[in-house]
């Protein structure tokens, strides 16, 4: 019997459009959590535009950020990509994706081999609970990238006191 | 008046990997915020900012709304030559800001 | 107001627990980083700021406070404090305007202004470490009872005292948020929410907002009451300016 899906499962999305793009496997507690969000559908027009349709591979990126973060105005992340940022080999660009934001770009990081090590951290915004891309750019055009599932809670103390 | 916080190791050895953060004081406005009268607060952000080795370029952000107010970088260079890391960052309203620390660099 | 009045008479928690303890991971993680807690902007600008002369008289802070190292240490412990020229409850907001009209010469920083922050977390700051410690005695008595009645008396729509949260219900769940004992010892501080920094008075007023009351402006005389209180409640545990809180 076939389990009717409420959405066309991520892999095959992204492996239809963006080229073959195989997500990480959700963490166990998370594939319990029933998933009511968009799919990562929602992200594939704009890879399509910075990769011009090239495939783009897992693997090589890691992205490290909270898998629940305690508030979405604030949200700490690492991506490192495997490369040896050689003048013949290096990560040329970095985009930092976000599948919800009203903005999907969250930023664009152009490195150069003189980084030694490709890597940043900084802080983002998440507009609610949402995957989150790291989408690298090699010297040699090639894509790679890793995503990560974010869920963004809400604060109980809301301030609206309007002091400013 | 912005502020910035750079961190450059002051000393490192030839071909050395060293970390360099920085963090600057900014709203990074969106856009999609009101003012107490109901007015959009139009889209602000540190839009671009660029870090230069020595004069060369080393790193470049492109930063939109979806990076937090106060943004904040860490990212890496190699050690080659002493000399001065600068970074300099522009706003969508056009405000400059800027900060260096110098690098010794020995054998 | 008299003693008999109060709702209750003054308790302080127990255990004594500072609000980062009810913090999550990445609040405490940016806490702890003097580099890249992002409260620390300001206190490069209120170090600046103590150093630029300004007003008539064209002193700088450190034109008569010298190093904030060594002048400032401990001195946000003691405070609120009565100021003995005017008799009035002061905090560490107000003892800066004051310093900025008597001895500057100049207007008054705008509370929650970026400068009057900057300078408070810097004044601040340099008590890290140390305990709260304020003594109750005939001058703030009255400030002491103020603050404690409102702390304990019932408010807003939602008919809650700061006691039924702070005192009965510390450590548990608000929807995702813990329950903290709702103490000052971290003020200012950064707060992920405002995304900025924020004074114990914005703080405040964000928690009468929470139970649908009237808010008191910032530097009021409730609030500096109820200041005193806090601190009070708080005596012991150890400053932690600049703070993040979530």
């Amino acid at each position: 019997m076939k389990i009717r899906q409420p959405y066309p499962a991520r892999r095959s999305v992204l492996k239809s459009i963006a080229g073959g793009l195989l997500l990480p496997a959700a963490s166990p507690v998370l594939a319990q959590i029933p998933t009511v969000r968009p799919p990562l559908e929602q992200l594939v027009p704009v890879m399509k535009q910075i990769t011009n349709g090239a495939p783009v591979r897992e693997s090589r990126v890691k992205l490290d950020i909270p898998h629940l973060a305690e508030n979405g105005h604030l949200v700490p992340l690492t991506v490192t990509v495997e490369s040896p940022m050689t003048a013949a080999d290096y990560v040329s660009t970095l985009y930092l994706l976000s599948e919800k934001n009203p903005r999907p770009i969250i930023a664009k990081i152009s490195l150069s081999p003189e980084a030694g090590r490709a890597a940043l951290t900084t802080r983002i915004r998440l507009a609610g609970a949402q995957h989150v891309v790291a989408l690298a750019q090699m010297s040699d055009g090639s894509f790679w990238a890793a995503s990560a599932d974010v869920i963004v809670t809400e604060t109980a103390c809301l301030d609206a006191s309007d002091i400013t | 008046m912005s502020v910035a916080r750079l961190l450059v190791p002051p000393r490192a050895k030839r071909g050395e990997l060293v970390e360099i953060r920085i963090a600057i004081q900014h709203p990074m406005e969106t856009g999609f915020r009101m003012d107490n009268m109901g007015k959009v607060i139009p889209k602000n952000t540190v839009s671009n900012l660029v870090c230069r080795y020595n004069g060369t370029e080393v790193f470049r952000a492109e930063m939109g709304s979806g990076i937090a107010a106060n943004p904040y970088l860490q990212f890496y260079i190699v050690a080659r030559e002493s000399g001065a890391v600068e970074f300099s960052w522009i706003d969508d309203r056009g405000e400059k800001g800027s900060a260096s620390a110098v690098i010794t660099v020995t054998a | 107001m008299t003693a008999s009045a109060l709702a209750a008479e003054p308790k302080r928690p127990e255990p004594l627990k500072s609000g980062i303890d009810f913090s999550g991971a990445e609040v405490r993680a940016l806490q702890q980083d003097d580099f890249s807690s992002p409260a620390m902007l300001w206190i490069t600008r209120g170090e600046k700021l103590w150093n630029e002369p300004a007003g008539k008289s064209e002193k700088s802070c450190a034109g008569c406070h010298q190093d904030a190292r060594a002048s400032m240490k401990g001195v946000s412990a003691k405070y609120p404090k009565v100021d003995p020229g005017t008799a009035r409850l002061t905090n560490i907001e107000g003892r800066i305007n004051q310093c900025r009209e008597r001895n500057q010469q100049t207007a008054p920083l705008r509370y929650e202004s970026d400068e009057l922050l900057a300078l408070t977390a810097y004044v601040g700051m340099q008590s890290r470490g140390v305990p709260v410690n304020v003594v109750i005695d005939p001058q703030n008595q009255r400030n002491f009872r103020r603050g404690a009645d409102i702390f304990y008396t019932r408010m807003g729509q939602m008919n809650l005292a700061c006691t039924h949260c702070h005192d009965r219900n510390f450590g548990r769940k608000l929807l995702n948020d813990t329950i903290s004992q709702g103490h000052g010892n971290p003020y200012p501080v950064y707060r992920l929410e405002w995304q900025t920094m924020g004074s114990l008075h914005r703080r405040l007023r964000a928690c009468f907002f929470g139970v649908r009351a009237e808010l008191p402006p910032a530097g009021s005389q409730d609030l500096l009451d109820l200041e005193l209180f806090l601190a009070w409640r708080s005596q012991g545990l150890i400053v932690e300016t600049p703070g993040v809180r979530k």
